[in-house]
């Protein structure tokens, strides 16, 4: 795990995914970094991202329940995973200015 | 908001765990992006959105394989596709066996276009060898020839970019004595360089120039063992042609089938350039096919500029003519694209490959046609099943998965079957080609060409009929209100496309049949029934007179005579030198024809004379004298050719004048042709018999022959098989068109049939209340059999056009060729109406004749 790297986006995607929390999954999480970051993405990038985050074993996913806005179609809640957890520390170290943004973005989430 | 049509396409590459989700998640930034956009622009939003799902991250994530594997899912699949198979066993014969001709078509279609295409694979630089051609520019065309002078190939030896060079003369009957055993043979005269230009295994022995001081040959395995069986061949000795002695210095491995270059063994240049006084003459054309290799990054365009400055230009121009251009033609060229019109790559081979490439896709395409035409009309049969299922949970998905996997396990058994057939019926398909063709089963490439195909088609005949079925509303099915003939205009369309195929390729194979049919029979300019014509050689032609004499004692033997070359096929072109005719001018330098025969040579053939006389033993001076035809008189400008003098090379007079003959086949313009008597120059005999007493002729020359002949064995060909053998190729075309028009025809009315099956089963009611209203049989059979006319007139309006398009396409090839009048086109869309007419009758009749209590009891 120590080799592995995570991309920009990787990482801003799982960065969001545990800050979130029950509320994390693909359109959600594309809207947050369109309005937090005034950042134009593409959903598939995020659903891509999202998935390739699953693979490599930082997220894990379920489904969850649909509303109107949705078409009655169900939601898939991303939560992080500890091993996920690990791997934002570790990037802790390395990337202090970030991890500062997380309670930042948690309060604004509330 | 309506589902829009690309999420629908969405649905169907997204793998399905993450469909739910993902179109949940675009709906509502749909949602949002109306109240911040509007809906137009949110709109076009989702389009992007939706599209860019459309990427390897989404796609790759389906699992295929992983979908299936729950074993009791498979194993209801399977029996369920067991069971609608066997309970309609009839329209699954009709899937099976249409599918299965078609794979098999398909199949032999694809090994002749791959033992095509792999001709000189065997060379291991295949795109290093050049042979070296010359395009020769006259005023009524360019001719293309591989003839090139004797000093061009050590020359090019010289440029850098060559690496090795050498020359070939080709002789179709060398003969080969050893002990008691004379066979004639295909020969080469060769460079021994050859050897490092092709790729030509020696079994034993050397080649090296060294050991060729003493005249050596070099054979190839199969001679090797007809002659000598398990001894050892190196240093026998071989009689060649009865004129010299040759040791065999070495055994070559045989040739493989598909090699352009064809020989039996090889004789040193040497030998040939000694007989050839103008070998050394850059003007002469004499010098046999010039080969050579290349180094690996050498440029052919620049090259071919080089060889025009080094040799072509100041050499070959001044001593023959301005009008030659060398050039490289690449060894993968030679066996598909080695034909060329006025100096350009033209047609050839090419054309019957990428034909009968076409061919194979339509008799696939309209096997699958049957299969999603039955599928689709059937699938009211099959409404409730659907209905079920969805109620029961099954999604779209599995049950689009469902639909295919049947459709693809159906094509494999097809594939079963077309196996079979293929094997069964390989000896006549080999029979046909003159090819040893054979499914190579150790070759991987065969099972995922096999594997493909199968799976293509299978999808392809799947794919609509499993997108229409699983798109039916479970409330309605299960409440019975489908609309039973759902797809029926694309079902109507599908059948149209099918038989304006067919009506195109019944078209050609109609076409192509009268055209050769047409080249077979048409008169000529001379007679070549009831003759035969073999080899002559020096102790005859020397005893000529005697043998001549002998022959004409039997009453079944007409005329004998002597000619260097095949009035069917002439080969040899002369140009004349300035002054040859009165009034030519320096720009006639116009390609003659020549033939040099006897004085009964003419007569013997039944040429017919327009003016003057044939060339008699009364005349001394005749041995000076030409015979011309027509088109040489109108090309030399000779209003009244008789008595004109004429140098060519000899100076004489024209005495005679003959009309227009054939001397090449029919795509080819008559050429010009001078006849000079020369006996002595002939090495060929042709005999005239009276007709129907052939064997009696044949039994009597043989006799004669082996007394003056004692050396070489008599092998004799018969002027009519010569002629037709020049059109091989085109017979060989006709013969598959026709097979793989009777295929598809074939398939298509199967298909028709199942269709009338299923229409009067349905409308099998409706005819018993007709019936009862006092409908005739054959009232109710017009009214099942107007449908299917009409779809069929429709096909036959739009398939003649292209079919039309097609046949003129294929006869512009011949400068004489037939054309296709009304008739073709009345007799197919006869042959169409009256086929369709008894396919949908005999169905319907049934329905139609039975009592109509029968059908209107039961509810």
């Amino acid at each position: 795990m120590a080799k592995e790297y995570l991309g920009e986006f990787e990482e801003l995607v799982l960065t969001l995914v545990a800050a979130l929390q029950e509320d994390a999954y693909g359109a959600a999480i594309s809207e947050e970094i369109e309005t937090k970051f005034k950042r134009e993405v593409n959903l598939s990038a995020v659903h891509v991202t999202l998935y390739r985050l699953e693979d490599k074993g930082y997220i894990k996913s379920k489904m969850g329940g649909g509303t109107n806005e949705r078409g009655g179609r169900r939601k898939r809640i991303f939560t992080i995973t500890s091993a996920g957890m690990a791997m934002l520390r570790a990037m802790k170290e390395t990337r202090l200015e970030l991890w500062n943004m997380v309670p930042q973005l948690k309060m604004s989430g509330l | 908001m309506g589902r829009n049509k690309w999420l629908r396409l969405l649905e169907f590459i997204c793998p399905e765990h993450l469909y739910e989700e993902i179109e949940g998640d675009l709906i509502q930034k749909f949602n949002r992006d109306v109240d911040k956009w509007g809906e137009k622009k949110a709109r076009r939003r989702l389009a992007w959105h939706t599209v860019s799902f459309f990427r390897p991250g989404i796609i790759l994530r389906n699992k295929f394989s992983l979908h299936i594997p729950s074993f009791h899912m498979l194993k209801h699949f399977f029996k369920i596709f067991f069971r609608t198979s066997l309970k309609n066993s009839g329209y699954s014969f009709i899937n099976v066996s249409g599918l299965a001709v078609g794979l098999a078509c398909s199949i032999f279609i694809i090994l002749w276009v791959m033992d095509e295409v792999s001709y000189d694979d065997f060379h291991q630089n295949k795109d290093q060898v050049y042979k070296i051609m010359a395009h020769h520019t006259f005023p009524d065309g360019t001719q293309t020839y591989d003839n090139t002078p004797g000093p061009l190939a050590p020359a090019l030896k010289g440029l850098p970019e060559v690496a090795e060079s050498g020359r070939i003369i080709f002789r179709n009957q060398v003969l080969l004595q050893n002990e008691n055993k004379s066979i004639y043979h295909k020969a080469v005269y060769a460079d021994s360089s050859i050897f490092k230009i092709f790729t030509i295994p020696l079994l034993s022995g050397t080649t090296n120039q060294s050991s060729q001081d003493n005249n050596s040959i070099v054979i190839s395995r199969k001679v090797a063992a007809l002659y000598f069986k398990d001894e050892n061949p190196i240093g026998k000795v071989f009689r060649v042609d009865n004129t010299f002695d040759a040791k065999v210095a070495a055994v070559f491995e045989d040739l493989p089938e598909n090699s352009t270059l064809e020989f039996d063994f090889i004789i040193p240049y040497r030998i040939y350039a000694k007989t050839d006084q103008y070998n050394n003459e850059w003007g002469a054309w004499s010098g046999g096919v010039t080969y050579v290799k290349l180094h690996e990054k050498a440029k052919v365009e620049a090259l071919n500029k080089k060889i025009h400055e080094a040799f072509t230009k100041p050499n070959i121009w001044v001593r023959w003519d301005p009008n030659v251009e060398l050039f490289l033609h690449p060894m993968s060229d030679w066996r598909l694209h080695n034909n060329f019109t006025n100096g350009e790559q033209h047609g050839g081979r090419i054309t019957y490959v990428t034909t009968f490439s076409i061919v194979a896709i339509f008799i696939l395409l309209i096997a699958c046609i049957n299969f999603m035409n039955l599928a689709t009309a059937r699938s009211v049969s099959r409404a409730r099943e659907i209905g079920v299922r969805k109620v029961v949970g099954a999604g779209h998905n599995s049950l689009v998965k469902q639909f295919m996997m049947e459709s693809v396990l159906t094509a494999f058994i097809s594939l079963f079957f077309a196996l079979l057939a293929v094997h069964l019926l390989m000896p006549f398909f080999n029979e046909l080609t003159g090819k040893q063709t054979r499914i190579d089963y150790t070759n991987p490439l065969v099972y995922v060409g096999l594997l493909g195909i199968t799976v293509l088609a299978g999808l392809m005949a799947g794919s609509y009929p499993a997108v229409l079925l699983s798109s039916f509303k479970p409330v309605n099915v299960l409440k019975g209100t489908i609309a039973g003939l759902s797809g029926a205009g694309l079902r109507k369309g599908l059948v149209v496309f099918q038989f304006s195929l067919s009506v195109v390729l019944i078209i050609c194979a109609i076409g192509v049949y009268q055209q050769i049919d047409y080249m077979r029979t048409k008169n000529l300019g001379f007679n070549k029934d009831d003759v035969f014509y073999f080899r002559s050689n020096a102790d005859l032609r020397k005893n000529f007179d005697a043998f001549r004499n002998q022959v004409l004692q039997n009453p079944a033997i007409k005329v004998v005579g002597q000619s260097n070359d095949n009035p069917t096929d002439l080969l040899t072109s002369i140009v004349l030198a300035d002054n040859a005719w009165p009034g030519k001018t320096k720009e006639d330098n116009i390609a003659f024809k020549s033939l040099q025969c006897d004085y009964d040579m003419l007569p013997a053939l039944g040429f017919t004379f327009v003016d003057g006389r044939n060339f008699s033993r009364e005349f001394v001076a005749d041995s000076n004298n030409y015979i011309i035809n027509e088109e040489a008189a109108r090309s030399m400008r000779l209003e009244n050719p008789i008595g004109e003098e004429l140098v060519a090379p000899r100076k004489g007079k024209i005495i005679g004048l003959i009309k227009d003959f054939h001397s090449t086949d029919l795509k080819g313009r008559i050429a010009p042709v001078i006849i000079a008597l020369r006996p002595e120059a002939t090495n060929q005999i042709f005999i005239r018999y009276e007709a129907g007493r052939l064997e009696e002729a044949m039994e009597y020359v043989k006799d004669v022959y082996k007394k003056l002949e004692p050396n070489f064995p008599l092998e004799y060909a018969f002027m009519d098989q010569t002629f037709d053998r020049q059109y091989q190729d085109e017979i060989l075309m006709s013969k598959l068109s026709t097979c793989f028009t009777v295929i598809a025809i074939f398939i298509s009315f199967l298909g028709l049939f199942g269709l009338a099956s299923f229409t009067t089963e349905k409308r099998a009611k409706e005819i018993g209340v007709r019936k009862v209203m006092g409908a005739s049989v054959t009232e109710l059979l017009s009214l099942v059999c107007n449908d299917f006319v009409k779809l069929i007139v429709l096909s036959l309006i739009l398939g003649l056009p292209v079919a039309w398009w097609a046949v003129q396409k294929f006869l512009q090839e011949y400068e004489y060729h037939t054309e296709p009048g009304v008739s073709v086109f009345l007799i197919t869309a006869f042959l169409l109406l009256f086929i369709t007419i008894v396919t949908v009758s005999c169905q319907s009749s049934r329905a139609a004749l039975a009592n109509p209590v029968k059908t209107l009891r039961t509810e």
